[in-house]
């Protein structure tokens, strides 16, 4: 009863092992001025990049370098592995999934040449967005996370 | 409705979608981009990354409501106005 005046909490995974730092401080005011929406970023020291929650695939960009996944409560995250890649034009990034597909929390969506990506002289900050609008109610990082596939934080959504 | 061709570089990529978005968000208008037979929100980011625009892709342009010339205008002149 009263089920769609509910909050809804999403727990989130650790998408990829690194740093993860305030979205303001990515070097892309696309990102910083958070015009794609709300969230946080990853400097990540790996590159194999996980699912943070439990959902559907409804993006992925022809380049590879982006990839959207809509969680089962209906949170919508992007994640864009590093600053510019599109440029790459899919060199460097191995895609695992498809547009429809059904993931779990920790699944691998995608490996990264990181190396190739650092030698082409781009950044590897990676923002993880909430790209749905008005859709966020709150959202709870832990900023000491590191490993991926751990919990790294809570989101509220309306 | 109104045809538009892709011409910048690297496609809509995030940021040019999100350029996208903002201005269809701030329109009181109905805005759709119709690409294959398949029809996406000009208001959501997802929609507008998930059509995966390449260079030299071609898409409709569906605007519905108050002023919708204007903003049909004022669109592709933004698209258009993409150059990375």
């Amino acid at each position: 009863m009263l089920g769609i005046f509910k909050k809804k909490t999403i727990n989130l995974m650790m998408p990829i092992e690194g740093q993860v730092i305030k979205i303001e401080a990515v070097p892309d005011p696309a990102f910083s001025q958070k015009m794609l929406g709300d969230g946080f970023a990853i400097k990540p020291s790996k590159g194999k990049v996980y699912s943070p929650v439990r959902g559907k695939i409804v993006q992925r960009f022809p380049t590879n370098h982006a990839i959207g996944i809509e969680s089962t409560e209906g949170l919508e995250i992007l994640i864009h592995f590093g600053i510019n890649t599109v440029e790459l034009k899919g060199k460097g990034f191995k895609n695992h999934v498809d547009v429809g597909d059904v993931v779990e929390a920790g699944a691998l969506l995608l490996e990264v040449d990181l190396d190739y990506v650092k030698n082409q002289g781009k950044s590897l900050i990676t923002p993880i967005v909430f790209t749905k609008r008005n859709q966020l109610k709150q959202q709870r990082i832990n900023f000491e996370s590191i490993k991926a596939r751990e919990k790294c934080g809570q989101v509220t959504i309306k | 409705m109104t045809k538009v061709k892709i011409k910048s570089e690297h496609g809509i990529h995030a940021r040019p979608a999100s350029q996208i978005v903002n201005y269809a968000q701030s329109s009181p208008c109905e805005i759709f981009f119709i690409k294959d037979g398949s029809r996406y929100n000009g208001k959501s980011i997802m929609n507008i990354m998930g059509m995966g625009l390449k260079k030299g892709d071609e898409i409709f342009l569906e605007v519905t409501g108050e002023n919708k010339k204007t903003v049909e205008k004022e669109l592709l002149k933004l698209i258009e106005s993409i150059n990375e």
